[in-house]
């Protein structure tokens, strides 16, 4: 009885299993096999070695460059989506608690517009005589003709207000959780605001926080639109090396070389931010 | 209302019944009517609704369009099943040489164009469109690839492609973000063979040259937009794109180094096209005076130069060009070539260099 029920149980999620191995398994072998073969451009210097594509890969002190700038720049962005979408998430939560959904929804706008018209729109704020660059520029910031374009910043900023509701969702729902009469019974017993945050609200929202991260740093570190618009010739990140390796070098098993490069620099990034945002839990509380 | 009758019902229901009649009959005579189907970029001439409306009237036939993006792409789209579809097709100079290479479309006789002998003798001569003594491909437009400048922001006199060199425009400056463009551009600059330039020598040109630029450009509308909001005075820019931009009210000056990198648009008829007799005409209809005339003059659709030697001799001075045979053509690269090339821009765009002040 017990045998055939686990059988049954496996039958049913039989699909969900095949649709993993089907869609997630398979593409990446594909991708790795593919980066296995030869480029397509193997150049004077091949060596025939199986993992050559890597190694050239590595060997390159530019794309260790463009490796490093693809994960310091989302990890930049994802620290201040964690800082400004704290406070965004618990004035949801915690505030405003009625007009929570409709205000939700506004946060939700950057949604429903496309992330081309983002970018573009970003182009227009930040570049010599948008009202970025103008409003800086009276206050005696900046040069009148010194574009804030085709920066670090400027991709950074993109990112983060591409990415941030993604942040504020995830913490407004582990914020949502914490009773109020935990916040309460605190308040009661005399403990501080600050006390509060640190060992009730902080503690118990890391894993929406660890969540947000995940949302917000792995998709980023794919990101080739926003450098190659916003960052122009001066920032470059992994992305806009695939997509230039796919769309007009032709060369694919280079481009899946990076992509899993990507992927696993993406993973262990992602793993030490999780890793970091946990170790504050302890800290902060303690 | 009480008053009507039977008969009125009835009668509605005529017509109806006739009113769809027509519409079944008007269906089936559009379906048996041909459909030449054509490839080429989306909004580059043949698809402009007086274009097709005055073709389809003359052919009594239907035009569709299938858009690609890419040269490469265009390639793709006539190996993955295009063949036996498309019935014609519009390759640059460099890409007609795979599709001809790889038996993507068919000989043309050019005794059946009435108004290819209107066209300019270097262009038809060139031997990117023949093949084994045959002809391939038909030119349609041309252009240049100069320096396109602010008369206002620069001072000194612009001749070469050194300009874009020049570190005085340093912060100021913009490149076509394409690998042939590019490789050719900077062999030119340095005084090598553009078609076997020492790549070595090229790639390090490239990186002085990109510490220039706040950006590179890929659309028409990245160059306009950096130009137009002074973020830069100087670039290598496309002819008609440099016509449009002072057509909008923007002073640019526009110049044609000695050697100028050229590119020439080519109509092809796609192998076992289903159409041919219709592609013949359309492309006779593309190289025609009626057609090359109002396209060249319509600056806003920013055109490049006609190959119709009539039209080109009849446009305003500051638009004509004349096609020099001598021009460093963007043609006869060889696909291994093409593959390095694009592998060393590839290179070069992602490779962090130091902005000059």
């Amino acid at each position: 009885m017990r045998a055939r029920g686990r059988w049954a149980g496996v039958g049913l999620l039989a699909p969900a299993y095949g649709l993993i191995v089907v869609l997630v398994l398979v593409p990446l072998a594909a991708l790795l096999v593919e980066s296995l073969t030869p480029g397509r451009v193997a150049g004077p210097a091949s060596l025939g070695l199986l993992f050559e594509n890597y190694l050239r890969f590595f060997r390159d002190g530019p794309s260790r460059f463009v490796l490093a700038n693809s994960l310091t720049i989302p990890a930049v962005a994802t620290v201040l989506c964690v800082a400004i979408g704290w406070p965004l998430a618990y004035a949801l939560a915690k505030v405003h608690r009625r007009r929570g959904n409709a205000l939700l929804a506004v946060l939700m706008a950057p949604f429903f517009v496309s992330y081309l018209l983002i970018i573009y729109a970003f182009m227009g704020l930040l570049q010599v005589g948008g009202p970025v660059q103008v409003a800086l520029h009276a206050l005696g910031l900046v040069p009148a003709t010194t574009s804030l374009l085709y920066s670090r910043a400027a991709v950074t900023l993109a990112l983060v207000y591409e990415y941030l509701p993604f942040m504020v969702l995830s913490i407004y729902g582990s914020l949502e959780r914490i009773e109020d009469s935990v916040l309460e019974a605190a308040a009661s017993l005399g403990a501080s605001r600050l006390r509060v945050f640190a060992e009730i609200l902080w503690p118990r929202s890391v894993p929406g926080v660890i969540a947000g991260c995940a949302l917000v740093f792995i998709p980023a570190t794919g990101s080739f639109v926003e450098p190659q618009i916003l960052g122009g010739t001066r920032v470059s990140m992994l992305g806009e090396v695939i997509n230039a390796q796919i769309n007009q070098t032709f060369d694919l098993p280079r481009a899946a070389t990076v992509s899993l490069v990507l992927t696993l620099a993406a993973v262990a990034g992602f793993a030490l931010l999780a890793l970091a945002a946990h170790a504050t839990r302890r800290a902060v509380s303690r | 209302m009480k008053g009507r009758t039977m008969s009125d019902r009835s009668r509605v229901g005529w017509w109806i019944a006739l009113a769809l009649l027509g519409a079944l009959l008007l269906t089936t005579a559009t379906a048996q009517k041909p459909t030449l189907l054509i490839a080429n970029w989306q909004g580059y001439g043949s698809d402009l609704p007086w274009v097709v409306q005055a073709f389809e009237q003359e052919c009594g036939c239907t035009v569709k369009q299938v858009d690609f993006s890419s040269e490469q792409q265009l390639l793709n789209m006539l190996k993955q099943g295009g063949v036996g579809q498309i019935d014609v097709a519009l390759p640059n100079s460099t890409y007609i040489r795979y599709a001809i290479d790889d038996g993507l479309v068919q000989p043309i006789d050019v005794s059946r164009l009435s108004n290819y002998h209107e066209l300019i003798p270097g262009l038809t001569r060139l031997d990117a469109l023949k093949a084994g003594g045959q002809v391939y491909g038909v030119p349609w437009l041309w252009g240049t690839v100069g320096i396109g400048y602010d008369p206002d922001l620069v001072s000194t006199p612009v001749q070469g492609y050194a300009a874009l060199w020049d570190k005085q425009y340093a912060g100021k400056t913009t490149f076509n973000d394409d690998p042939v463009i590019a490789v050719m551009t900077a062999a030119v600059y340095l005084g090598e063979d553009p078609y076997h330039p020492d790549l070595a020598k090229v790639k390090q040109a490239l990186l002085e040259q990109k510490r220039l630029d706040v950006t590179y450009w890929a659309t028409t509308d990245d160059f306009t937009k950096l130009y137009t909001s002074k973020q830069v005075v100087l670039g290598n820019v496309w002819s008609g794109l440099a016509t449009q931009i002072q057509a909008n009210g923007y002073p640019i000056r526009y110049v044609t180094p000695k050697d100028v990198i050229t590119w020439v648009d080519n109509w092809v008829i796609v192998k076992n096209a289903p159409h041919p007799d219709l592609a013949y005409k359309w492309i006779d209809f593309m190289i025609s005076q009626r057609f090359q005339d109002r396209y060249a003059r319509d600056l806003k659709q920013q055109p490049p130069s006609p190959a119709n030697q009539i039209v080109a001799e009849s446009l305003p001075a500051d638009q004509r060009q004349t096609f020099q045979s001598n021009a460093v053509l963007e043609t006869n690269i060889p696909q291994q070539t093409y593959n390095a090339w694009s592998q060393l821009w590839t290179e070069v765009k992602t490779t962090p260099v130091k902005p000059l002040p």
